[in-house]
């Protein structure tokens, strides 16, 4: 099995947002393209030039690409559509930088759009009856997961809540993000109690909005004379689901630690060379459990890790969500995984404006998505 | 505790998933006919590797079809994990609030369960399956929760 660095190098070349926002009645197409069309500007690139679009999407339907990127021209390309859960982006991503590392595509796209949805799950559909109404809810399962890390590792609601006060900080520092507001500890304990420690403010809003991210070959950026000096390396790529474990069901975290573990390893980096991390944080404790799975301190040394500001921008350490994350950017399914490069990226270009973290140079997009799969990606600029 | 009030005609809610205690094989008919309100569980065994399943499914437990493997009841004992409250109603008709535990039964499987009352119980607590009647839309059902085995706070 042979690693992203052991094929043809992919590079970022051109990132594109649309912010995300709570849900209105503007179509997803003008979403998708306000995005995709900032990317190509990014750029400086020609839609013509992308041979493959990956759309990540988890509610908007079938044939999601072609009914979006005929606006902007038919040009023959390869559309695929991905949907992956949460990971929907993080996998149309994966998707276009292994077309371009084959060789099968000089220039990907990679786009995640999403209007929220349904929320019509498979888990809905297996014909089988579950014993509590709460089964396959995220919020429940994450509020146990919360209760679990207090009884076992003393982690208080207040170290927990702590999670969402630095992302909603810097959320508000981000032109893209959902939630624009700083937050003190005590408005996010005191927001509305929604499971175990749980508050609202600890849970990632409904929302809606695209991600796009451009990669391309070296002879791609030769021939269309892009500025390879913005053009961020992506070092690896990696996709899996859980392994059964008997660990009273957080299967989970191990996914986690393994497959964030195999994309440092791929990408042949080490924890202590990544700068920035993006990382599904949907509910607050998730960022402490996963960053302690993916080694960023040992564990049950999160919350220390948290109250020392060692995770924030510029805190002198791995600044994890800079963007906001879930928490605070929003979490709009399709795109959230694109986003979380699209940020990186920014990061590493040092273009972060508002939110820079000094000297960035390397980045972990790590997302999960139900069922669970998880995808993890390592950049780095040169 | 709370007292059983004789419903034991009432059929329940997921005959695929419980059944009253003493009813044999457990098949899940769906009627109450137990002498108690105490639940069992209905699970598949896989007679190749013994690995237990909750809830049953037409889909086999790993290599092993359906068909091929052993039905079985679970005790409905078990040990909480963990033990959360939800404060918000997170799908249509839920009340709240509602005990959730992470329950570990006594034959090994991992799931989540109702627990009866309002008061979160520590890791550690034993616990039974009961059925309890609860008006649905169906009309009163029996339906499984949790209960706290006396003395074992």
């Amino acid at each position: 099995m042979s690693g992203l660095r052991e094929m043809r190098p992919v590079r970022v070349v051109g990132i594109g947002m649309h912010p995300y926002q709570f849900p209105t009645e503007i179509p997803y197409v003008t979403l998708g393209l306000t995005a995709l069309r900032r990317a190509l500007a990014d750029a400086e690139l020609d839609w013509p030039a992308v041979g493959f679009a990956a759309i990540g999407t988890g509610a908007i339907g079938m044939a999601a690409g072609r009914v979006m990127l005929r606006h902007i021209g038919s040009t023959g390309l390869e559309v695929m559509q991905v949907e992956n859960a949460s990971a929907s982006g993080s996998s149309a991503f994966r998707t276009a930088c292994l077309m371009v590392a084959s060789g099968q595509h000089e220039v990907a796209l990679a786009l995640g759009v999403d209007k929220f949805g349904s929320g019509q799950r498979a888990a809905h559909k297996d014909g089988i009856p579950r014993l509590t109404p709460a089964a396959e809810i995220p919020a429940v399962k994450f509020a146990l997961m919360a209760r679990a890390w207090r009884d076992r590792y003393g982690l208080t609601p207040e170290e927990m809540a702590l999670v969402a006060v630095k992302n909603h900080g810097n959320a508000a520092r981000n032109p893209y993000a959902q939630f624009r507001k700083p937050r003190t500890l005590e408005q996010v304990l005191n927001s509305n109690r929604v499971a175990g420690d749980l508050t609202s403010l600890q849970c990632t809003p409904r929302g809606e909005g695209a991600a796009a991210v451009i990669v391309a070959s070296e002879e791609a950026i030769r021939r269309h004379g892009l500025d390879r000096g913005r053009a961020i390396r992506v070092l690896s790529s990696v996709a899996s689901s859980e392994h059964a474990v008997a660990d009273e069901g957080w299967s989970l975290v191990e996914m986690v630690q393994r497959s964030g573990l195999a994309a440092l390893e791929q990408a042949g980096v080490a924890m202590g060379e990544v700068d920035i991390i993006e990382l599904h944080d949907a509910f607050s404790i998730e960022e402490i459990v996963y960053a302690e799975a993916l080694g960023l301190c040992p564990l049950g040394q999160g919350a220390a890790q948290l109250r020392a500001g060692r995770w924030d921008i510029g805190g002198g350490g791995c600044a994890v969500n800079p963007s906001g994350g879930l928490l605070g950017m929003g979490h709009p399914i399709g795109p959230t995984g694109a986003g979380q490069v699209a940020e990186i990226v920014r990061q590493l270009r040092g273009e972060a404006e508002g939110r820079q973290h000094p000297g960035a140079r390397t980045g972990l997009a790590h997302m999960i998505g139900l069922g669970s799969v998880a995808v993890g990606h390592v950049l780095q600029r040169d | 505790m709370t007292p059983f009030q004789g419903e034991t005609d009432l059929p329940l809610r997921d005959p695929g998933l419980y059944a009253p205690s003493g009813t044999g094989t457990g098949t899940g008919t769906g009627t109450g006919t137990g002498t108690g309100d105490g639940a069992v569980l209905l699970a598949l065994r896989d007679p190749a590797t013994g690995t237990i399943a909750f809830p049953r499914t037409a889909y086999g437990i790993g290599a092993t079809p359906a068909e091929a493997a052993e039905p079985i009841q679970l005790s409905g004992r078990g040990t909480v994990l963990t033990c959360i409250t939800i404060h918000q109603p997170l799908s249509p008709g839920m009340a709240v609030p509602l005990l959730v535990a992470r329950l570990r039964l006594e034959e090994g499987p991992v799931l989540d369960g109702i627990l009866e009352g309002t008061e979160e119980v520590p890791p550690g607590t034993l616990v039974q399956a009961v059925l309890v009647p609860e008006d649905s839309e169906r009309g009163p059902l029996l339906v499984c929760r949790f209960r706290m085995l006396e003395g074992a706070a």
